[in-house]
């Protein structure tokens, strides 16, 4: 009965103390990885998220129950555990865990002496007192963590994103020695989303429109703080109090900037503006030009991509029809909208299926349509002009153009279109004749567009049924190229070889004709093919297509000057052919270039500079050169500070310092070789050798 | 009177005493030999004080110096059994462990040793001077690698504003590592180029100096970050010259508004007159002052650099206007001809040209004949060409051949035929680069080169700290030039078959640029630091070694052993006894035979 009483307890004190130990390594794991957590953001500076605790705490979770398995813990370990901890045990905590029938009466008595003792206070004390320090410690990485997180890591983060870029700028900030600290604070624009950043060096990259704060506290009292913006417009602080000082501006422009305290300038510093960009649109379909032929599905799929800094506030398709031909033509416009919510997403791929039956295109129109993107900023972008046209069956058949002007090669034209009246008409008349006969006919329109084939084929030359059509052989492809690959004999044989008699040479047609004429004989094989095949409806697509492109043919063979009306002035004829030029006098002109030659100056001060490598200061006169390149430097720096400002600053510190380096000097003469920019080579005067008289007397000897 | 004399004179007095007391001796029974004796004896002692010595001819094999220069090996150094010499310092420094012995000065060792017939150089080898005083010495040349680097390098010492540098050379490369070339100045890289390992490459790197004056340039070798040459490029840029340009054109058309333009923007003094009818003449002066120039004559054409016309202007040119430009031309007036028919007649007749059939090509590409410029293709097809006699030089061709520009010579000047007539299509299609360039061309070629009043030449090419440098001026005068180096006054010395050539010697002792002034006209000289470009001196080193053996060995004499003529001093001792012979004889005559 004891036995049982003490063996319970026993047992029930292991369960608690492993119930604990679970508590424990859970608190201390979830510390333990927020740290990790941290270590990992600070050091490959990545925003942590939330969601990343729970891997690492798996992970560091883990580790403690296989390095530290006091899980496993059996009750023989808590009995010894207990008698090595409590005396009133007095080493026989496992005598409860004996069968009480193996006890001797000894035993039974110490059993019972201790059993008195139990259950015994505060035995978990230890085990308590672990797991309160185990929470103490998750509590404080919590709260470091969340004191990092909006502080420090903000810092660090700034700091990585967005002064890397121009951190041997930074790293070489050197401040007035007034300042006993500062920090500038930058808010972005709204529309940026951007959250308000601080930093601790002066130059700055700041979003166009961002508002910058300056705040500078001095060691000493002074008089009057303010900046100096690219070396001309002045900008006071506000004091706060005797050491404080604060100064806002929004900046909408690249330049450089300098503390002034008291007169004293610092050094120049940076400002880079990141400009919004407008939305930068690209429609991946269809293609600039589509045109749809006779027997494809009025749709045009249209797919375009979106990207914008910030943010996309709208899009629409702005599309204009236009119908009828000649004086006739008429324009109707409308606005299609995508049915998607943009919601300031800065990257969105459209798609919209533009029913052209819908528009209300007929055949024979045109449709024109642009993309048009509105950012954040309300800034709009507009796609360039997409072009989608049906093709006017009606226009193609007509005799129009033919019957009138050169009539180059009626016959063939009428051919191509007999050949789609014939196609057309056994296709109504498929029904009413029989399956043979309609084969029968087929092949034979097949064979029609096969000699039509042929006779264009002559055309370029093609002479053999063989050369013709399928492939596709375009100039340009192969052959015809100007640059010979190494290795490639035939073209250097070709070099040296007289050839003729090349077939497609032997005509006497442009290239440009001839290339047409080529996809002309490429339609009408695939015609052909399809009628022979006994498909005529397949067929007419291509048909269509060929007479197209041979319309376009005859047409681009004729030029077209439109009538206009001229006046004329009025003839004198008293005056015509008279033959007196007393009126006629003799005319002058002069002007003298008169313009400051700004190249030589700069020109110069590279001599000067290399002049300065060697000696150790600068000679009379020589200071003036430096002046005038510096008033170019500083403009040339207000717009781009990024490529000039440091040169800028090794230019003043060569005006001022006694001993400068190498390094300084070469900085400044490659911001003015880039100034110079590329030179057109200009002729000049060449000298000749001394004019000797032995020499002249030689020449003299030479020329007689 | 000389020292021996008085012993002749005195020997010969006592002779005389002496046998004048054997006459006067009562017994003469012996006074044949005893005079005889007496000779001998004054003889001997005569010849006791003076020394004889005869010529002996002997045969011995010649002496030799080993002589170890820079660059030589350690391994070549243990193979040379005998005593090597050397004559420079940082050799005996680099090879401390194998006994070299140190010569201060070839010429005066070899004096002092007349037994050296034959030198052995290793290494490098000598530099001119050094090599002059061995060439009465059989020489030997073992010569070390080429050494690895640059080891040749040219560029000019001063070039024309808005004309590039060019730098070519050769460089060495017998390493196993890639090396990159480059040209740096002004504080970046101009050009750069990669020597692939185990090559031997000739370099050409441009760059485009922008600078007016001097400036210094630097080629480095790299490999990865390792610099293994750092070399000076100095160089100057003149200022640009302003060119006189005198255009007289049948009619005004787009080729000449362009030009005129082009010209009056770069500031050069253009007069440009085109004919309104007949003698009525429209002119216009660019940044220039105003001059009659309805008739051609002598004193303008004296002015002006370059004369442009067009063919029709040139054959309607009366017959005086004609010879007066012929002769201004053949004084170094340039003349540029504009070639506008195919047809040839008149004056032109001489400039062949043909005419080709249009084709299908609608541009037309230049080339330089020298390909060295490049151009983009103009937007029309040329079809009038040049046909090139002999005596025409071909300046421009397109890409196909054909002559578009032709030079020739006519006594100073030169007369360049022209038949392209829309270069300002390049700049109406924005490259203005191309038109700068194809008009930069042909004025260069044409324009009236300036003569210069004096040129100079400053040796050794590479002149370093410390080393004796020799100017030598060509003046046009016959008078003494007066020369300063950093304003010290340097003694001219006139060339004994030349007379207007001087030459003085100086030493710099500045690095860097240096100031000479000759006849009053400043110019600028580049010294350089000892260390600069050793690889190229070692290299020079090795070639003009090389090329004074190869001189020598036709020369020399190739047997191994001499003939030496040995003047030797008869022993005294010979006439000691001679001397005691005779007085022995005496005595002993006295003594015991003369008594009876």
């Amino acid at each position: 009965m004891l036995n049982a009483e003490c063996k319970n307890w026993v047992h029930h004190f292991r369960r608690k103390w492993i119930a604990l130990y679970f508590a424990q390594i859970t608190a201390l794991s979830l510390a333990i990885a927020l740290i990790l957590i941290c270590v990992c953001a600070i050091l490959f500076s990545v925003d942590f998220k939330i969601w990343q605790l729970l891997p690492s705490f798996v992970a560091v979770f883990i580790g403690f129950i296989i390095f530290k398995p006091t899980w496993k813990i059996t009750v023989n370990e808590a009995a010894k555990y207990l008698n090595a901890n409590f005396l009133q045990l007095e080493e026989s905590s496992s005598l409860c865990l004996k069968p009480e029938d193996e006890l001797t009466i000894l035993e039974k008595l110490q059993l019972q002496k201790i059993t008195q003792h139990l259950p015994i206070r505060g035995a978990l004390d230890k085990a308590w007192r672990k797991f309160w320090l185990c929470v103490l410690a998750f509590v404080v990485t919590l709260v470091g963590a969340y004191l990092i997180k909006n502080f420090y890591g903000h810092e660090i983060i700034a700091e990585r994103y967005h002064i890397s870029k121009n951190s041997d700028l930074a790293k070489k900030e050197t401040i007035l020695p007034q300042i006993s600290n500062f920090q500038i604070n930058i808010i972005p624009p709204n529309y940026t989303h951007k959250a308000t950043r601080s930093q601790k060096t002066f130059a700055i990259k700041a979003e166009w429109g961002a508002d910058v704060k300056w705040n500078i506290s001095t060691n000493i009292a002074v008089q009057k703080l303010r900046l100096v913006f690219n070396d001309k417009a002045f900008l006071s602080f506000t004091k706060v109090n005797d050491l404080k000082w604060k100064l806002s501006k929004t900046i909408t422009q690249s330049g450089f900037y300098q503390v002034e305290i008291d007169g004293k300038r610092s050094d120049l510093y940076q400002i880079e503006v990141v400009p919004d960009l407008p939305v930068q649109i690209k429609i991946t379909k269809p293609k600039i030009q589509t045109t749809i032929d006779v027997g494809q599905i009025p749709k045009v799929d249209l797919s375009v991509n979106l990207v914008d800094d910030y943010g996309i506030k709208d899009a629409y398709i702005s599309a204009t029809l236009s119908s009828g031909k000649g004086e006739g033509v008429s324009f109707t416009e409308e606005k299609l909208n995508f049915t998607v919510n943009f919601a300031g997403k800065k990257n969105i791929v459209l798609s919209k299926l533009l029913d052209l039956t819908k528009l209300g295109m007929k055949p024979g129109d045109e449709l024109y349509f642009f993309v048009h993107a509105t950012d954040n900023h309300n800034q709009s972008s507009r796609s360039e002009v997409y072009m989608v046209s049906i093709v006017d069956t009606t226009e193609l058949m007509s005799m129009a153009g033919m019957t009138n002007g050169v009539d180059l090669v009626p016959e063939y034209f009428r051919s191509q279109r007999q050949i789609i009246i014939d196609t057309e008409k056994l296709l109504k008349e498929q029904v009413t004749v029989t399956e043979e006969e309609f084969k029968n006919r087929a092949n034979n329109l097949g064979m029609d567009q096969k000699l039509l084939r042929l006779r264009y084929g002559k055309f370029l030359g093609e002479e053999s049924e063989t050369e013709i059509g399928g492939e596709e052989h375009s100039e340009g492809d192969g052959h015809d190229h100007g640059e010979t690959k190494f290795g490639d004999v035939q073209a250097l044989m070709d070099e040296y070889a007289h050839k003729h008699d090349i077939a497609e040479d032997a005509t006497f047609f442009e290239p440009e004709l001839k290339t047409q004429l080529k996809l002309v004989l490429n339609e009408m094989w695939s015609a052909e093919l399809r009628l022979r095949t006994y498909k005529p409806q397949e067929a007419l697509p291509f048909e269509y297509k060929a007479l197209r492109l041979l319309k376009d043919l005859q047409q681009k063979s004729r030029a077209y000057v439109a009538k206009t009306t001229i006046k004329a002035i009025q003839l004198k004829p008293e005056k015509r052919l008279s033959g007196e030029l007393d009126k006629i006098t003799n005319s002058t002109q002069k002007a003298t270039f008169d313009q400051k030659d700004e190249e030589t100056e700069l020109k110069t001060v590279l001599a000067i500079l290399e002049k300065r490598k060697i000696n150790n200061r600068f000679e009379y006169g020589e200071k003036e050169f430096l002046q005038a390149a510096e008033a170019k430097l500083i403009s040339a720096a207000a717009k781009q500070p990024g490529s000039f400002l440091p040169a800028l600053k090794s230019l003043r510190k060569l005006s001022i310092a006694k001993n400068v380096s190498r390094k300084d000097i070469e900085t400044v003469q490659s911001a003015i070789d880039r100034l110079l920019g590329f030179e057109t080579s200009k002729p000049n005067l060449e000298q000749s050798a001394p004019n000797q008289k032995l020499a002249q007397r030689y020449f003299n000897y030479l020329k007689n | 009177m000389e020292f021996k004399y008085y012993i002749i004179i005195a020997c010969i007095l006592l002779g005389l005493f002496l046998f004048f007391k054997e006459i006067s001796r009562q017994n003469k029974g012996q006074l044949i030999f005893r005079l005889l004796a007496t000779l001998t004896m004054v003889l001997g002692f005569a010849l006791l004080i003076l020394p004889v010595s005869y010529n002996e001819k002997i045969e011995e094999p010649i002496g030799e110096l080993n002589l170890v220069t820079q660059g030589v090996n350690s391994d070549t150094i243990a193979k040379i059994s005998s005593q090597k010499f050397t004559l420079d310092s940082s050799v005996l420094k680099a090879n401390s462990r194998s006994q070299i012995n140190f010569i201060p000065d070839l010429v005066y060792h070899l004096q002092e040793h007349p037994s050296i017939k034959k030198i052995n150089i290793f290494g490098y080898g000598l530099g001119d001077e050094e090599l002059a005083a061995l060439k009465n010495h059989q020489v030997a040349f073992h010569p070390a690698d080429v050494p690895e680097g640059i080891i040749s390098a040219s560029w000019p010492k001063k070039i024309n504003a808005t004309s590039p540098l060019r730098l070519q050379g050769i460089y060495n490369n017998s390493s196993n590592k890639n090396i990159w070339l480059k040209l740096y100045g002004m504080g970046f890289t101009q050009d750069s180029m990669l020597v692939k390992a185990n090559t031997n490459v000739n370099f050409s790197l441009k760059a485009q100096p922008k600078q007016i004056g001097k400036a210094v340039y630097e080629i480095i070798a790299l490999h990865k970050n390792d610099t293994l040459a750092n070399e000076a490029i100095p160089f100057e840029v003149n200022l640009k010259q302003q060119l006189k340009v005198l255009i007289l054109a049948s009619f005004p058309d787009f080729e000449y508004k362009f030009l005129k333009k082009w010209m009056y923007e770069n500031q050069y003094e253009v007069i440009f007159r085109s004919q309104i009818s007949k003698n009525n003449y429209s002119v216009d002066y660019l940044n220039t002052s105003t001059t009659n120039v309805n008739q051609i004559n002598s004193s303008l054409l004296k002015k002006q650099d370059i004369l442009i016309i067009d063919e029709d202007e040139f054959n309607a040119l009366t017959a005086s206007e004609s010879v007066l430009i012929n002769a201004a031309v053949a004084d170094g007036l340039g003349l540029l001809i504009r070639i506008t028919n195919a047809k040839a007649s008149g004056l032109t007749q001489k400039f062949k040209r043909a005419e080709t059939l249009q084709t299908t090509s609608k541009t037309t590409q230049l080339k330089d004949v020298t390909g060295e410029v490049e151009f983009n293709e103009l937007p029309f097809e040329q079809t009038l060409f040049l046909t090139t006699s002999v005596d025409e030089q071909p300046i421009f061709r397109t890409t196909a051949g054909k002559t578009i520009v032709n030079s020739s010579i006519n006594g100073l000047g030169k007369i360049l035929t022209s038949t392209l007539t829309s270069t300002y299509q390049w700049q109406l299609s924005g490259k203005d680069a191309d038109y700068a360039k194809f008009w930069s061309v042909l004025l260069n070629k044409a324009a009236r080169k300036i003569n210069a009043e004096q040129s100079f030449e400053i040796l050794p090419a590479m002149l370093a700290v410390n080393d004796g440098g020799r100017l030598i001026v060509n003046s046009v005068s016959n008078q003494i030039p007066s020369l300063k180096f950093n304003n010290i006054k340097l003694a001219p010395r006139q060339n004994m078959e030349i007379s207007y050539q001087w030459d003085a010697r100086f030493w710099p002792s500045q690095p860097g640029w240096n100031s000479m002034t000759i006849n009053k006209s400043d110019v600028n000289v580049f010294v350089y630091q000892n260390s600069d470009w050793e690889q190229l001196k070692n290299a020079n080193k090795l070639n003009l070694t090389s090329n004074f053996v190869k001189k020598q060995d036709a020369i020399a004499d190739q047997e191994e052993k001499v003939i030496n003529t040995i003047s030797k001093e008869v022993s005294k001792w010979w006439f000691l006894l001679l001397f005691l012979f005779s007085l022995t004889y005496l005595w002993y005559e006295q003594r015991f035979l003369s008594g009876i």
